[in-house]
């Protein structure tokens, strides 16, 4: 009768511990399969993109513009408007932990589209405020000429201490300048 | 910070040309502003992007950062295989920089010997910072190892001006204790680092009163009543310790037999909150306290209050069991938008109670994130759908194919998440139901409790007025004896 009953506490303790190690084991396979899961949506989610990018904007007449080293010293950005030609706008309002991310070093792109070949109007204007909290709205003009093939621009705005003022600039780091 | 800084200097320094590094280093700043914001999967899809089209330089410097942003994502085997690579790297830097990474991540699975093999690896010096990391996850390994000696001199190799600095005297002040069995040491650290934290104000309440806490707790142990009130009455009054402190609090009262004042506490702490394990607690605490000021009426009658309270609770908590078995919750209990807005529906009061309950399960918060990952997983690939939708009548023919591909990858991809969504959903519930079952265990123990001091006490009553009837009847026939006594001795004189 001892013998019984201890046996069927074993079976029972058996039986219990292999159901704790089944969920962990469960849990476990689960998290190999997430991390499955993870990785393949992010290449088709990245397959997506390149391929709207493709299709949308043709590499020949792709034109990127980044906002770059936005510095906070006498400038903090808060918003970006972006026209190309007067017609084609994007805009950008940057939150807190947008700006701090653009401070840290940080680039955002602010514009995808298509141009064709020749002179192109860029007008940026740069909203935010100063070190008094003044409101300042800075519109900033720049002509390029587009040439076949991707176009990248890069905006910065950057301290310029010998005037305490921000320097709104451009530069084409890709295509023909 | 260190990796970023690597970074820059070798873009620099690479063989691409300039305008090739200015672009690279351009996509990688993108990589970095969805990174800095916590936006891994876009920080991910972006690299991912870049890389595709071998517009980013991937050196050695570039990959670690990559492999701290997969890290971050939880993508473990994925950054296995990256820091793999590395750590055959000629650079000691960059080696050591990878086996840290790397005995991080064997860390962050538990995976402790493996962790400790890692970190053994490195050979040269960390930064400061990642040393101290290195010397507080070394501490913890050894504190639940119950290897207290090298958890001591782990901790004490933490700088004290280090932003880790209250955590780590918090861990080895219970180190010291546990090895020493000093309650009087470790009283003292944790009240210097409580007056620390007060003078320095730099805690998180939620740390400080843990530390108020274990410090009432000691000093109660220590039968230093008064001291153990002063940091009980520390403790925030809407924080998760409230009630524990609250308890301490009037157990610490009872032992210094002021009855009425922990009798009025432990009436506050009732009315508090339903459903936890002080407020329990404190329904077979009110009836003793109320027997000790000799108030047997009222005592009685909380008996039998805490016995319909008891039994409430056990019918509420097996309608809670039935209705989380339904997936009647599921919707609240699992969706991170309805618990970051749990003030707009807390007035309902079932929800409230439960939300309150399953909040304070480890096992649920970590279901919750994961479910809530797979759900964003499902709304980036839905999301996908629609853009490829919108953009159906400009494909042309050479990019047909892609676009059919794109669209049946999404299909299957959101069917492997729908399935990994449903898990989480199981499981979260499995572990709710669970943590609900045990509670409605402890009730029926607190049930059982109440019930046997009723029994007693009426069985003590009953007795006493056995007694108090077997005493008048000894009286009633003494009485009688002497009467029939009394004429005898008369006759006799």
């Amino acid at each position: 009768m001892k013998y019984f009953v201890h046996k069927t506490m074993l079976v029972v303790l058996v039986v219990f511990l292999n159901a704790g190690a089944s969920v962990a084991n469960e849990k476990e396979n689960q998290a190999i399969a997430d991390q499955k899961t993870k990785l393949e949506t992010l290449k088709i989610v990245k397959d997506a993109i390149q391929l709207i990018e493709d299709v949308g904007f043709p590499e020949k007449n792709r034109l990127k513009v980044y906002l770059s080293h936005a510095s906070g010293k006498y400038f903090g950005l808060q918003k970006i408007t972006v026209l190309i030609d007067g017609l084609d706008k994007s805009e950008f309002v940057y939150n807190e932990k947008q700006r701090k991310a653009l401070l840290r070093g940080g680039s955002n792109r602010v514009y995808l589209g298509s141009v064709s070949e020749g002179i192109h109007e860029l007008v940026v204007v740069f909203e935010g405020a100063d070190r008094k909290n003044n409101i300042i709205k800075k519109a900033e003009t720049w002509l390029f000429d587009k040439k076949p093939g991707e176009y990248i621009v890069v905006l910065s705005v950057a301290d310029d201490e010998r005037a305490l003022r921000p320097v709104f600039s451009y530069k084409i780091i890709k295509g023909s300048r | 910070m260190r990796l970023l800084s690597l970074f820059f200097v070798v873009c620099f320094s690479s063989s691409l040309s300039a305008t090739e590094e200015e672009v690279s280093q351009l996509l990688l700043s993108e990589v970095m502003f969805y990174r800095m914001q916590d936006s891994n999967f876009d920080a991910i899809t972006h690299y991912l992007n870049s890389n595709d089209k071998k517009e980013i330089n991937l050196n050695q410097n570039n990959q670690a950062y990559i492999a701290s942003i997969y890290l971050n994502y939880d993508l473990h085997s994925q950054v296995s295989n990256m820091l793999d690579l590395l750590i055959h790297n000629e650079s000691s830097k960059i080696r050591d920089m990878s086996w840290f990474y790397l005995g991080k991540l064997h860390y962050k699975n538990k995976r402790i010997q493996s962790a400790v093999d890692t970190f053994s690896k490195i050979e040269g010096k960390l930064t400061p910072q990642e040393q101290e990391i290195k010397h507080i996850m070394y501490g913890v390994m050894a504190l639940n190892n119950a290897n207290y000696d090298t958890a001591i001199n782990e901790f004490k190799s933490v700088s004290q001006s280090s932003v880790f600095s209250p955590y780590v005297k918090y861990n080895l002040a219970i180190a010291t204790m546990k090895k020493s069995k000093d309650s009087e040491q470790l009283t003292r650290s944790l009240t210097e680092l409580a007056e620390h934290q007060k003078m320095n104000n730099q805690l998180a309440s939620v740390f400080s009163d843990q530390i108020y806490t274990t410090l009432g707790y000691v000093l109660l142990q220590n039968k230093q009543y008064e001291k153990a009130k002063q940091y009980f009455r520390k403790v925030t009054l809407d924080g998760h310790l409230t009630t524990r402190a609250l308890q301490g609090l009037i157990y610490t009262l009872s032992e210094q037999q002021q009855y009425a004042k922990a009798l009025n506490l432990s009436l506050q702490l009732i009315k508090m909150t339903i459903g936890n394990e002080a407020v329990h607690h404190a329904y077979i605490v009110i009836p003793y306290i109320l027997q000790k000021l000799d108030d047997t009426e009222k005592a009685t009658a909380f008996y039998q209050h805490a016995v319909e309270y008891f039994s409430e609770q056990r019918i509420e908590l097996k309608k809670y069991i039935t209705k989380t078995r339904k997936g009647r919750f599921d919707a609240y209990l699992l969706d991170l938008e309805k618990i970051m807005r749990v003030d707009e529906w807390v007035d309902d009061e079932e929800m409230s109670r439960l939300f309150r309950f399953v909040s304070t399960l480890d096992e649920w918060r970590d279901a919750v994130y994961k479910y809530n990952e797979m759900k964003y997983l499902e709304k980036r690939l839905d999301d996908s759908f629609y853009e490829l939708v919108i953009i159906e009548a400009d494909v042309k023919q050479d990019n047909k194919a892609r676009y059919k591909k794109a669209l049946e990858d999404i299909a299957a991809s959101k069917e492997k998440v729908k399935k990994s969504i449903t898990w989480h959903q199981k499981y979260a519930r499995h572990f709710v139901l669970q943590a609900l079952q045990n509670q409605y265990n402890d009730v029926t123990d607190y049930l059982g409790q109440a019930r046997f001091a009723l029994a007693q006490f009426y069985d003590r009553e009953e007795q006493k007025a056995a007694r108090l009837a077997v005493e008048k009847l000894r009286e009633k026939e003494q009485e009688k004896l002497k009467q029939q006594n009394a004429p005898v001795r008369k006759k006799q004189k």
